[in-house]
């Protein structure tokens, strides 16, 4: 039998509970942005999520390492988009989640996951991107126009050989892969179709030799390829990308995916540099990404960090090196390898000579340089091959939308329940009232916690699991409420059946919760997807629910209890249950009430 | 004395377990009905499952279903499915497609749909074929992993025969609710799946809190011949009566403003899939609970030998009673009065006393007090 509730037991859960309180609301208030904003999901904001699922051989979950350094790399991916505060996630053991909030270009993101393909070209020409600036063709440095492999073997073989860095090195993964490579038989089609868009300008590039020799009038004539799509730039010949000044490395590097993969074309691709960026004219890829055997990185006295490179096929590194060295021009741009990467040239070392054994590649390097080129030059790029499983835009109007309609349904449910409490239990439904307005506090100030210090974000699936909750929230009262009509119903009075049908009570909220919660926890672990959202909120309103009802609804409760008015049979709806003989005993006093609380 | 007050008071006296053949009865034949559309009908599944794409847009006046739908199939992309939703504001054209594979096609039917419905933007949603399997596969696990937990707690926290009851009652909510979808055709999702393992929480909700007061009617039974098994269990099935009511219906609340805005003012989505799921199943699952569960317990106890000899003696006293009872009328009134403070016997007298027997678990439960106190209640409402 509990002891009777005093005064001061009440307001020591009441103290407790608004400990709880200042503490979570001082947390929200005083850290990060400092603003009761919950972190909402991209249905509710607009946006656009993708899940990708790892495809491994016998669907087994792939090695969580591999599975993480993809996850970076996509990363470095959407973040190379430039789109603002991009999330990519793991989810389970096979899944990555890439979400981006806010409008953003239609066919980006489903870029991210081409299995990009690492190739070592040799550089045949470069020019300055013109992006942005009228293009006044800067005559650069040197760049041949021929093409023409000449494999003068040249002697100096040097045992040791390294290639020294060009100052072009790459940080993070280039920016456009996509899902699925079009057949040469469309880009055949394309290609007409940009051409007879082009009209009169397409005449004009191809009538152009080398993109230093362009007159102003050209220029003019060429501008209507500045504002072709990076696709319909993926289809014009490798010539016209090169030669025609108006071609931006913008455009370039958002071409589809595979576009440059094929190893037996010449291609146009540019450097990774924000700003001083080369276009690159590149040859067919000699050697590729499967013959690379291992890349590393060391830190030496001389040279700082550099990548170490070996090879599988040795043989085709040296004839590249070889060719590319050649008589060993002076300018060294005339002698270098591209390594490409996806759609962009990550580095550009040039050759020091013919290389029999394994390769370095030094320059200005600091140390995240070195890891990131290793990384790319060991994995080539996704250590994993991606499905898409699930796409879906959300438009910020849509997504606002069922913001509203959410909050919409949780009043409706709110106002149901409370409606039917109040019907009900009368003044107990008061006491719903306040503790259903109590764990909505509690559950906003989670939410906003949550979302700061977890990245937790609220989703429709979320706030349905809320407005759900509210039911659980309510049953705990229920169960709590017809307890106490039982006790008072045995004829004992509302002041001493408070504690015994807690007592009770608390025994049936406490499994009701537990089975309660337990279907969240496993649906939390074992769901994906917006389940996961669900659960969450299911599993976090339970726990909220148990606090709540123990630190307020039964303090509150028995608090009134020994109010006069609130147990008076009009008021609170638990007088008519009694018996006439206790209701006369509780009117002729406490005689009653102390009888029935010894007992 | 009104229906309503009664159950107020939880002292209503509907036989559950002694008609649960009817229930029984009932139920099969709803549950076969269930298992013929399940095989013969099946679900209709959303994109999800069968993969494809779905191309939402506002309304916006002047532009029709027609126009958008013209758009996606002018791109020569075959359209499953296109509806206008929603209503109000929030009216939206949805049009389903199968996957689109090629991007320069997907992104072409883009351009044209927002041409034609003159927006902006577009809410896509594509879906692999794989995804509403992965989900499912999942959601399965999840269950099999749930019921294995929630079993143990029941078999711990109560006894063997109330977890398998509660397990049972609850495999025939999802066969139900699985019916009811496969018969109305509703769309089946991840997010119904996901609503469906919901369910599950709530029907043991209900049925925990039943067995609840039967565990705690029945302790000491076996030491008695006051009431049979499956009379306390009855009696713990309509003192909980109220309560299952209510909490059933405090659950379809929300559940229902979930509903009224998800089908009715969006049309489409999470928001109406999960309350949809929900609402059967809250439903299929009060229903289990009260007609099912408890039955069920009690046709389990009574495989339990030494139950049903304690009911066949319970049984033949209260014969015994009935018939000396009849041959003394004038010594009932008497001895029923004496029965409502007396020990065992004198009980099963006042219960053979009033031709339906009714059981009381309080001591104070004589039929002149009963009488007192409903007079009482009945001035007070």
């Amino acid at each position: 039998m509990a002891a009777p509730s005093g005064q001061l037991k009440a307001s020591r859960y009441f103290i407790a509970l608004a400990l709880i309180l200042v503490a979570l609301f001082s947390l929200v208030f005083f850290t990060g942005d400092k603003k009761p904003h919950p972190k909402l999901g991209l249905d509710l904001q607009g946006g656009t999520s993708m899940t990708l699922k790892a495809a491994t051989l016998g669907g087994q979950a792939p090695d969580k390492d591999r599975l993480e350094r993809a996850r970076q790399i996509i990363a470095s991916r959407v973040d190379s988009t430039g789109v603002s505060e991009p999330e990519v996630v793991t989810e389970g053991n096979s899944n990555i989640v890439v979400n981006v909030a806010g409008k953003n270009d239609k066919a980006d993101l489903r870029r991210l996951v081409a299995p990009a393909e690492l190739r070592f070209r040799k550089v045949v020409a470069a020019v300055p991107d013109t992006a942005g600036v009228e293009p006044t063709p800067t005559p650069s440095a040197s760049a041949s126009g021929s093409a023409a492999p000449a494999p003068s073997a040249s002697g100096s073989a040097t045992p040791a050989p390294s290639a020294s860095g060009n100052a072009s090195a790459a940080a993070g993964a280039s920016a456009a892969p996509s899902a699925s490579a079009t057949p040469d038989v469309s880009l055949e089609k394309r290609r007409a179709a940009v051409i007879a868009k082009l009209g009169p300008a397409y005449q004009a590039a191809q009538a152009i030799q080398s993109p230093e020799q362009v007159t102003p009038q050209q220029l003019a004539a060429l501008k209507p390829f500045g504002e072709l799509s990076a696709d319909e730039v993926a289809a014009l010949p490798a010539d016209i990308q090169f030669n025609v000044p108006t071609i931006t490395c913008k455009q370039l590097n958002g071409r589809m995916p595979g576009s440059i993969s094929d190893p037996k074309q010449t291609v146009v691709a540019c450097g990774k540099d924000v700003g001083a960026t080369e276009k690159y004219k590149l040859d067919v890829a000699k050697v590729v990404g499967e013959d690379v055997k291992d890349a590393g990185f060391t830190n030496q006295p001389t040279q700082g960090w550099v990548v170490n490179l070996s090879f599988k096929n040795q043989d085709k590194w040296t004839n590249l090196s070889k060719e590319v060295f050649g008589a060993g021009a002076a300018d060294k741009s005339q002698r270098q390898v591209a390594i490409v990467l996806d759609n962009q040239v990550v580095s550009a070392p040039s050759i020091e000579g013919v290389m029999t054994g394994d390769a370095q590649i030094y320059g200005q390097f600091s140390r995240e340089d070195v890891v990131t080129l290793a990384q790319q030059l060991k994995y080539g790029s996704l250590p994993l091959s991606f499905a898409i499983e699930d796409f879906t835009t959300v438009t910020p109007t849509l997504g606002t939308q069922q913001m509203k309609m959410g909050l919409l349904a949780g009043a409706i449910g709110v106002a149901l329940v409370i409606l039917y409490c109040l019907f009900y239990y009368r003044a107990l439904g008061l006491v719903v009232i306040l503790s259903l307005l109590a764990s909505g506090v509690l559950v906003f100030a989670s939410l906003v916690l949550l979302g700061r210090f977890q990245g937790y974000t609220l989703s429709l699936a979320g706030i349905a699991g809320f407005i759900v909750a509210i039911g659980i929230t309510a049953d705990s009262f229920v169960v709590y409420f017809e307890r106490l009509k039982d006790e008072v119903k045995d004829g004992r009075t509302v002041r001493s059946a408070v504690p015994r049908a807690w007592v009770r009570a608390r025994r049936t909220i406490l499994s009701a919760d537990t089975v309660s919660f337990l279907a969240a926890a496993v649906l939390y672990v074992l769901a994906i997807g917006a389940v996961k959202g669900f659960a969450f909120t299911l599993g976090l309103s339970t726990l909220i629910d148990v606090l709540v009802v123990f630190l307020f609804t039964h303090p509150l409760v028995a608090l009134l209890s020994r109010s006069s008015t609130f147990t008076s049979p009009r008021i609170s709806g638990l007088g008519n249950l009694r018996s006439d003989k206790a209701i006369t005993a509780s009117q002729t006093g406490r005689l009653g009430a102390v009888r029935t609380k010894e007992s | 004395m009104s229906i309503f007050h009664r159950l107020y008071r939880g002292e209503t006296k509907t036989d559950f377990i002694g008609h649960r053949k009817r229930w029984y009865i009932a139920s099969a034949i709803i549950i076969l009905i269930c298992l013929g559309s399940l095989v013969f009908r099946g679900f209709n599944f959303g994109i999800e499952f069968a993969g494809g794409s779905q191309f939402q847009v506002p309304k916006q006046p002047g532009v029709s279903l027609e126009d958008v739908r013209g758009a996606v199939e002018g791109q020569g992309i075959t359209v499953v499915s296109a509806q206008a939703t929603g209503s109000g504001d929030s009216g939206r054209y949805v049009v389903r497609t199968p996957q689109i594979k090629d991007e320069v096609q997907r992104t072409a039917a883009i351009n044209a749909v927002e041409k034609a419905a003159h927006v902006e933007n577009v809410t896509i949603n594509e879906v692999s074929s794989s995804w509403g399997k992965a989900v499912t596969n999942k959601a399965l696990l999840a269950l099999v992993v749930f019921l294995v937990v929630v079993g143990a707690y029941i078999w711990i926290r109560f006894e063997q025969k109330m977890a398998i009851a509660a397990i049972a009652a609850l495999g025939h909510d999802l066969l139900l609710t699985a019916g009811i979808y496969s018969l109305v055709g509703f769309e089946v999702t991840p997010g119904t799946i996901v609503g469906l393992l919901t369910i599950l929480g709530f029907s043991l909700y209900d049925t925990v809190v039943a067995f609840d007061k039967v565990d705690e009617n029945t302790r000491g039974l076996l030491g008695s011949s006051r009431y049979t098994y499956a009379e306390a269990a009855n009696l713990a099935v309509n003192q909980t009566l109220m309560r299952s009511i209510n909490t059933s219906l405090i659950g379809l609340l929300p559940v229902a403003g979930l509903l009224f805005v998800g089908a009715g003012m969006l049309g489409v989505g999470t928001l109406k899939d999960l309350a949809l799921v929900l609402f059967v199943g809250m439903l299929t699952g009060a229903y289990s609970s009260l007609f099912l569960a408890t039955p069920w317990l009690v046709d389990l106890k009574l495989m339990d030998q030494r139950y049903k000899l304690h009911t066949q003696r319970v049984l033949a006293k209260r014969a015994a009673v009935a018939k000396s009872a009849e041959a003394g009328a004038e010594d009932k009134a008497v001895r029923a009065r004496a029965g409502a403070d007396g020990a065992d016997d004198e009980d099963a007298h006042a219960l053979a006393a009033s031709s339906a027997p009714r059981v009381g678990a309080k001591p104070t439960g004589g039929k002149q007090a009963q009488q007192r106190k409903r007079s009482g209640g009945g001035k007070r409402r």
